[in-house]
């Protein structure tokens, strides 16, 4: 027992006493993740502020007064009436970006409207905007999801006076009910959505970077090296060698694993570039029985991590090949997290639960969206816990294997 | 063939100067080669015999060089003494403790440097022989006096804080003998512990290999450079794939292979011996 604090003082060591390896672990990343959400954030914010101060510039061809007068009540875009010769040219000027959107009435279009008959053809408003701009595009949208409909129901109404002679029936009428309950979302939920699909794939994926970069090193390093045959050879055992070598992985890979999840929750707000609403929806993870719930899956998969690059370092003949199996480990972890992104919001089978790396990062998501079970995390966490413990015995079992560690 | 000759203790007390302290019988290291292993050595065959049945009894207060070329199986004889491989055949006793059954109790006897067992490069030496003394169960005063004896004798000192990484050849081979006898061991078997040293560093480690022969410790060293072998061996055991082909002092040698010098000897006794298997290696 003494041996094993021994070996796994000097594993820490190793890296606390390397200001490059502390800064490129825990530091580095933290920053990283930080800046980078920050920027990310600062130029979707720019962008989006760009786009609501640009005044759009509307060509409208046969324009009715009354579409006119009720879009200029209520905007300050800049409003061109145009002639119906001027539909190529001007058709032109909004694929070059200096016009945004040009409309088209038919011609006559007051007269066939308020005339309209039944099985007469209905008349038609054409919009010409160019999809790949942005300002092009947002004008677009707004007269496609504000002008047009007011428009038209402005219409209706001289046509029917009351319009419930179009609303042969109503569903779900607010009437009578709470008002919330017609709000699909409220805005802490859809930030819960948002970290939900977005966590569980960083941490599973982030907590395998760890013993990735440190186990590989620890184990086929050394044994590359030919330091370790140099613990070998002193009266030890062998056991307490192995365990004081994990043990150490494990603590170093949690905490860079909790420097990433705390990154990441200083670094969302600012890609959501708004503070309050952001800072409300993280609140709904911060109460103590998710916060527990999300650290014990963590450190059993931690466990699992460790034990699963510690097996295939251990088996390996170099550093080299260590790395290249391990990679390949990597690519499927990817792929368990991704696939928790496309899981939806129905309530996975239990038996799901027991897929090492993809049931732990379903715990994670339903935690954040709340309605994890207390058998769905019972049978994650004992599943992930029960596979390291068994590739944690056979690791110290390939210790005592001379063909193992001295690659004879 | 030559024996080394000495006289059985007339009282049959256990003074401990007489006892035999390592005891090789009829040792066979075999080992498995993968494809990749078969393909360097040009073989077809799996099976590579790198030890064959060889015996060798040590006793304290003598140098033994075991001198053969590259590939005789001095590496691998001296891994299956520090209980690093387990013998396909035979037994080795060190200390009376049988190196599979306690081999922790013989680990404790013995400071073993070999060229391919390192110090750890991102450590500096007085860490490494503090770490290496915890291990070895030492308590923190017992480190300080040795760290302080082996640092001032082979001129640590100087380098002590420095990480191995940076230190040149000389002196990472002066931290790791230095970090190997931390426990004061009663048996020393270095592996070829001159090589790549420049002449000054190698006579401090024969000087001090010599030294501790004369406080009755068994130094055991395996080596191919012959003079080396006939300057500080008290005995010399000649291995040709892995067979032991001629034991004794100097002279006995001399003596049987009617040579004039060790490289004499060993070509006559390589001729005569090392055509069995292709594969003997030679002098580089
Ligand atoms: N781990 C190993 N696996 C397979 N063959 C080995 C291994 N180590 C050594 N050998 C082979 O065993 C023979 C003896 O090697 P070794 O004991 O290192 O010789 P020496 O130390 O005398 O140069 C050589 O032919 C070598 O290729
Ligand atoms: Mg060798």
């Amino acid at each position: 027992m003494k041996a094993l604090r021994v070996v796994m003082k000097k594993e820490l060591d190793r890296v606390f006493h390397d200001k490059k390896l502390v800064f490129s672990l825990f530091i580095l990343p933290a920053v990283m993740m930080i800046a980078l959400y920050g920027l990310m954030g600062m130029l979707a914010g720019q962008m989006m502020a760009d786009i609501a101060e640009h005044e759009s510039i509307v060509y409208v061809v046969n324009a009715p007064s009354d579409f006119k007068n009720l879009v200029l009540e209520d905007s300050d875009l800049v409003w061109n009436d145009a002639a119906a010769d001027q539909v190529t040219a001007l058709k032109e000027e909004v694929r070059a970006g200096e016009a945004d959107l040009m409309i088209v009435f038919p011609e006559q279009f007051s007269e066939s409207v308020a005339n309209f008959q039944a099985g007469d053809p209905v008349p038609e408003i054409k919009t010409y905007y160019n999809p790949a701009d942005d300002y092009s595009s947002n004008a677009r949208d707004i007269f496609g999801e504000y002008y047009f409909p007011e428009y038209e129901e402005q219409l209706l109404k001289e046509r029917f006076s009351d319009l419930s002679v179009l609303t042969p029936f109503v569903v779900d009428s607010a009437e009578g009910q709470e008002e919330e309950s017609s709000i699909v979302t409220n805005e802490g939920q859809a930030e819960g959505q948002f970290l939900g699909m977005l966590f569980p794939y960083l941490i599973v994926m982030l907590l395998f970077t760890g013993p990735m970069s440190l186990g590989v090193d620890a184990i086929a390093g050394e044994k590359e090296r030919g330091t370790l045959a140099s613990m070998l050879i002193t009266p030890a055992p062998r056991r307490d060698i192995v365990l004081g070598k994990l043990f150490s992985l494990e603590i170093l890979s949690f905490l860079s694993a909790i420097v990433y999840a705390l990154s990441m929750i200083i670094a969302i707000p600012f890609l959501a570039g708004d503070l309050t609403s952001s800072a409300s929806g993280v609140k709904s993870l911060v109460n103590v029985t998710s916060v527990l719930e999300i650290i014990l899956v963590m450190v059993a998969l931690v466990f699992l991590y460790v034990a699963v690059v510690a097996t295939l370092s251990v088996r390996a003949k170099s550093i080299k090949e260590a790395s290249s199996t391990v990679s390949v480990i990597y690519i499927l972890v990817v792929v368990a997290g991704v696939m928790t992104m496309f899981s939806g919001n129905t309530d996975p089978a239990l038996w799901r639960y027991e897929i090492p790396v993809y049931g732990s990062a379903l715990c994670i998501q339903k935690v954040i969206t709340g309605g994890l079970t207390l058998p769905a995390f019972l049978v994650s966490t004992l599943v992930t816990l029960a596979l390291g413990a068994v590739l944690t015995w056979m690791i110290t079992r390939a210790f005592d294997d001379e063909r193992v560690v001295m690659n004879a | 063939m030559l024996y080394w000759y000495h006289p059985i203790n007339p009282t049959g007390g256990s003074c401990l100067h007489e006892e035999i302290m390592i005891e090789i019988q009829n040792l066979t290291k075999i080992y498995k080669l993968n494809k990749k292993q078969m393909a360097e050595q040009k073989t077809k065959n799996a099976l590579k015999v790198a030890v064959d049945d060889l015996s060798l009894s040590l006793k304290p207060g003598e140098i033994y060089g075991l001198l053969g070329p590259n590939g005789a199986g001095k590496t691998t004889t001296l891994r299956c003494i520090a209980t690093l491989l387990k013998p396909t055949e035979g037994h080795i006793t060190v200390g009376g403790y049988d190196t599979i059954k306690d081999s922790a109790k013989v680990r404790r006897q013995i400071g073993f440097l070999t060229n391919d067992i390192k110090l750890d490069p991102q450590f500096s030496p007085a860490y490494l022989i503090r770490f290496f003394g915890q291990l070895h169960g030492l308590d923190d005063e017992t480190i300080r006096r040795r760290q302080e004896e082996l640092f001032t004798y082979f001129g640590i000192h100087d380098f002590e804080n420095k990480k191995v990484d940076e230190l040149s050849t000389g002196m990472k081979q002066k931290a790791a003998i230095a970090v190997s006898l931390v426990h004061d061991p009663d048996i020393i078997i270095f592996d070829e512990p001159t090589s790549g040293l420049d002449i000054i560093t190698a006579r401090g480690v024969t000087d001090y290999l010599k030294e501790m022969k004369n406080a009755g410790k068994i130094v055991l060293i395996s080596t191919h450079i012959m003079s080396e072998a006939e300057k500080l061996c008290d005995r010399i055991g000649i291995i040709i794939n892995g067979r032991k082909v001629c034991e004794g002092t100097l002279a006995q040698i001399l003596a049987e292979t009617h040579a004039q010098d060790l490289e004499d000897a060993f070509f006559h006794l390589y001729t005569t011996h090392g055509h069995l298997e292709e594969e003997g290696g030679a002098f580089r």
